[in-house]
This record gives structure tokens, C-alpha cells and sequence, in this order.
């Protein structure tokens, strides 16, 4: 008879209240269930009541670490239902602010990583290192964490000739910051030792779950949101989609680190090639025809999708569907037959973000509810 | 120190994590955050409180001694910021720190204050 063991809402291993029902016999695991709901904020019902304007900054708050991909999957949206032009510049721009984020967010989950498997030393040097791109986002947008860097047709603000150059100076000593700790993660034989082989995931596992992002790249699964469904200047641009081989922490380890490269890549094109002329195309947004639409966007952590029925002055509808949503659904299938010491590893592996998936709600016969998984 | 989270988008998370890193070290005035509420002086809130886990963050509260220094950081903790509809107004608390999410230099300005605070009680 399996006995329970609870992990959360409130656990040391885990940084946001979320909590986890764990089956287990003696130290084995034999089940999972995952509670969600305590980071419930109703971003969705809230969307319906604020002007577009309004709305936009509200997209921004449904995660503090993807800010950038749900906001512009927000504009994204609008521009689509309301057959707004989007400034040429504003699309490079936004590539750009979009790597630096994934860079950042990399590294944070690197981090975080290392301290989950009990390196301390480094998720200090990883998140020292983090700070060259931090400030580089500073510099840009004014802000640290939300950028607050879109608006319908474009940006905000612009990258000028000098800043681009500072940018480059920062981007190339992080570059070789990241060599540098990519040789202490991958040569340390304790650390490797620790993450091979745990929380590992197949690829027709990864596929029959719909898996996104790193997770399933790792996996052996060839998905891009960016390759896939080019959005914004994407499809000028030439980069490589990076894919593991096997699905472990250590192969989601590598892929990410690899991906830290593959961007830098990206903003030097983006720096390289930006086209001249102005950054957005309008200046307010008050009123569209209305519509539908849908659009995603490559999050750091795999495809963010939003779906929008609009109305003239606000949206109708909205609907989001974050990347860790679809690639937590995968972990009472990974963590079946662990040890209890590994589920703070493989929970960190899988990159949760737990402000991005608490927005479930249910409709049911014209009331609307938050779904209680108790 | 311990950190509460009430339910948030996890900008102030990360922020608050920042705090332990090499470039803010909040470490050098002998603060340290504590896995266990039992341990803490200070607690750091965060997050607009959602129902549910403003049921079960009592609980974690009450286990706090007794004289203890509540900062809250950020918009939502503070007043609720742009979740303030449908949502409790968030707890008391001794120092706010406002921003969305407030700049590191900041919570660090509110955890010397409540570094102060807690060494005129004894």
C-alpha cells in the first residue's frame, strides 16, 4: 500500500506555492499528482475588462521571466485581428529583446538547476554572469525584469548605433563567461553523474504529451516555433535548431547551453541587418474591427500560444496556453519509478514556472469556475 | 528570512533570489534566507494573494515567532497592483517596497530597514 507524500504548497525545493501529491513505497515513486491553482491570478477573465492599452501591460504580468514572448504574443494577436502594420524595425528589435530574454532565462534555469542538484557554487557563477545580460535589458528598456518593450505596431524604444556596440561588448564577454561555464558544468564528474539518466523522457513519450520547447528538443524532437511558423523577422534570419539525443536533465542541460549560443548568433545578424525607419506605426490604440485570431510565439521555454476573440474596445475572449503547461502534464509519466531525492531535480529540469500555468478555468454551462483539482 | 509567495507572475521571485547572488549579496549584513519559517526574523511577501494560497499561507505565518518584520515587496503585496480585482487586499505589513518588480537596490533598501527594525526590539 503506498504511502503519501506531500510536496508543497509551501517547500524549501520549490520557490512558488504549488504542490505536488507523491505516491510513494519506501523510496520508490509510484505516482504523481500535480495541484495547481495557488498561483491563480485570472489574467483571462481580467483581459475581458481592460482596454487593449491596458491589456498590454496586464500580457506582460502572466510571468515575470517570459515577459517579453507573452506580451508580444500579445500585440501579436491584436496586430492580426485589427490589420495593423508592424514596423520593420520594431520586428527586429523585437527578435533581439526576445533572445536577450531567452539568454537570461537560460541562465536562470542553469542556476537553478545547479543548486537543485546541490552546486552551489555554480548557481552563484551563473547568476553573477546573468547580470551582463541584465544590464544589457536595462539599458535597452529602462527595466530589468518587465521590459514593457511592445506596443501595437512595433516598440518602444529604439537601439541606437552606440548601444548596439555596447550591447556587443557585453554579448562577447558573456560568450566567453558561458564557454567557461559550460566546461565547469560538463566536466565536473559528480555534477554529470548526478543529472545522467534522471527524469529522462522519451521521443514518442515527448510527442504523445506534447512536449515544447527545450524539453522536447532534448527528447530528439525537432520543434521551433521559430523554424516552424517564422513570426516577426525570424524568417531572415539563419540559425540552427539545436536537438539532443537523449531526453535526460543532463542532454535539457546541453541544449539549453547551446541555445545560449545559437541566440547570441542571432542578435549580432539582427544588430548586422536592421533596416532603417521608424519603430512603430501608430501611436495609440483605442478601437479595432474586431476578429479572431490566434499566434505563437517561441518562449524561452517552448511555444506560447494565445488565442483572441476581440471586440472593438477590448477583447472578447482570450486564451493562453504557456509552454509549461504543456511540458509539466509529462511529469507523473518521468518521475514513475525515481527516488524521492530526485523530484526537486527533475521538477527544476523541466523548467517550471508556475506564475505562467495557473490561469486554468472552466466553463461550464455559461458559469464560469476555477477548476479544484482536490 | 523567509520568503512567502501569495501567488504571483514570478518577476519578484527571481528578483528576491537576485538578492542572494554575487552582485547584491544581501549576505553582507547578515541576512540569510531560512528554509524553515520557525528560523525567520523576516518575512518577504510577495504576490497579490490568491485564495488559495492565502488559506494555507496562514499556516506558514503562524509558525513565525511572534515579533516578526513583514516587508512586502512589489506592487501585488503591496496593494494588490494590476490583479487588484477579484483578489483579498493583501496582507499588513511593516516596510513596503513598491515597484513592479522593484528594482534589487530597493528590497535591499527595505531589508536594512527591517535589519534596523529588528535590532531595536532587542
Amino acid at each position: 500500500m503506498p504511502s503519501i507524500l506531500p510536496i508543497g504548497p509551501y517547500h524549501p525545493a520549490i520557490h512558488e506555492p504549488e504542490y505536488f501529491k507523491v505516491w510513494v513505497e519506501g523510496e520508490k515513486i509510484v505516482g504523481v499528482d500535480i495541484n495547481v491553482g495557488y498561483n491563480y491570478r485570472g489574467v483571462e477573465k481580467l483581459m475581458t475588462t481592460m482596454e487593449w492599452q491596458r491589456c498590454l501591460y496586464l500580457a506582460e504580468r502572466v510571468c515575470g521571466i517570459c515577459s517579453h514572448a507573452h506580451s508580444s504574443c500579445f500585440a501579436q494577436n491584436v496586430e492580426r485581428a485589427g490589420g495593423i502594420g508592424v514596423a520593420e524595425r520594431g520586428k527586429y528589435i523585437r527578435v533581439i529583446m526576445a533572445e536577450l530574454e531567452r539568454l537570461h532565462s537560460h541562465l536562470l534555469w542553469f542556476g537553478i538547476l545547479a543548486e537543485s542538484a546541490g552546486f552551489e557554487t555554480l548557481f552563484m557563477l551563473s547568476w553573477k554572469d546573468r547580470e551582463l545580460i541584465m544590464d544589457v535589458l536595462e539599458m535597452i528598456s529602462g527595466n530589468r525584469v518587465h521590459y514593457a518593450m511592445n506596443a501595437f505596431g512595433g516598440v518602444r524604444r529604439d537601439i541606437n548605433r552606440s548601444m548596439g556596440e555596447r550591447m556587443l561588448n557585453k554579448l562577447h564577454k558573456f560568450e566567453g563567461r558561458m564557454e567557461k561555464l559550460k566546461d565547469i558544468a560538463l566536466s565536473d564528474e559528480p555534477f554529470v553523474t548526478r543529472l545522467k539518466g534522471v527524469g529522462l523522457l522519451n521521443p514518442w513519450h515527448a510527442e504523445e504529451y506534447g512536449v515544447v520547447g527545450p524539453v522536447a528538443r532534448a527528447a530528439g524532437l525537432k520543434v521551433d516555433t521559430r523554424r516552424d511558423m517564422p513570426y516577426f523577422a525570424y524568417g531572415d534570419l539563419d540559425f540552427r535548431v539545436i536537438v539532443g539525443k537523449r531526453g535526460d536533465a543532463l542532454e535539457r542541460l546541453k541544449v539549453r547551453i547551446d541555445e545560449t549560443f545559437e541566440s547570441i548568433r542571432i542578435i549580432e545578424q539582427c544588430l548586422g541587418g536592421m533596416p532603417d525607419g521608424p519603430i512603430r506605426t501608430r501611436k495609440m490604440l483605442v478601437k479595432i474591427k474586431g476578429g479572431e485570431s490566434a499566434s505563437s510565439v517561441e518562449a524561452p521555454r517552448g511555444e506560447n500560444f494565445h488565442f483572441l476573440v476581440a471586440g472593438e474596445t477590448k477583447p472578447k475572449y482570450y486564451h493562453i496556453r504557456t509552454p509549461t503547461f504543456a511540458n509539466f502534464i509529462v511529469l507523473p509519466k518521468i518521475l514513475e519509478s525515481h527516488q524521492i531525492a530526485d523530484v526537486p531535480l527533475v521538477i527544476t529540469s523541466l523548467d517550471p514556472c508556475f506564475g505562467c500555468f495557473d490561469r486554468l478555468t472552466v466553463v461550464e454551462d455559461g458559469e464560469e469556475r476555477v477548476v479544484d483539482f482536490e | 528570512m523567509f520568503h512567502l509567495s501569495l501567488g504571483t507572475c514570478n518577476g519578484c521571485e527571481i528578483e528576491v533570489l537576485t538578492l542572494m547572488t554575487p552582485r547584491f549579496d544581501a549576505e553582507r549584513w547578515g541576512v540569510r534566507f531560512v528554509k524553515s519559517p520557525r528560523h525567520a526574523d523576516v518575512v518577504l511577501l510577495t504576490g497579490c494573494g490568491t485564495e488559495r494560497a492565502l488559506k494555507r499561507s496562514k499556516r506558514v505565518l503562524d509558525q513565525i515567532p511572534e515579533d516578526k518584520v513583514v516587508v512586502a515587496v512589489g506592487a501585488c503585496a503591496c496593494s494588490g497592483g494590476i490583479f487588484k480585482q477579484g483578489h483579498k487586499p493583501p496582507l499588513k505589513a511593516d516596510i513596503y517596497v513598491a515597484g513592479c518588480p522593484p528594482k534589487p537596490e530597493a528590497m535591499l533598501e527595505g531589508i536594512m530597514e527591517a535589519v534596523r527594525k529588528c535590532c531595536s526590539k532587542d
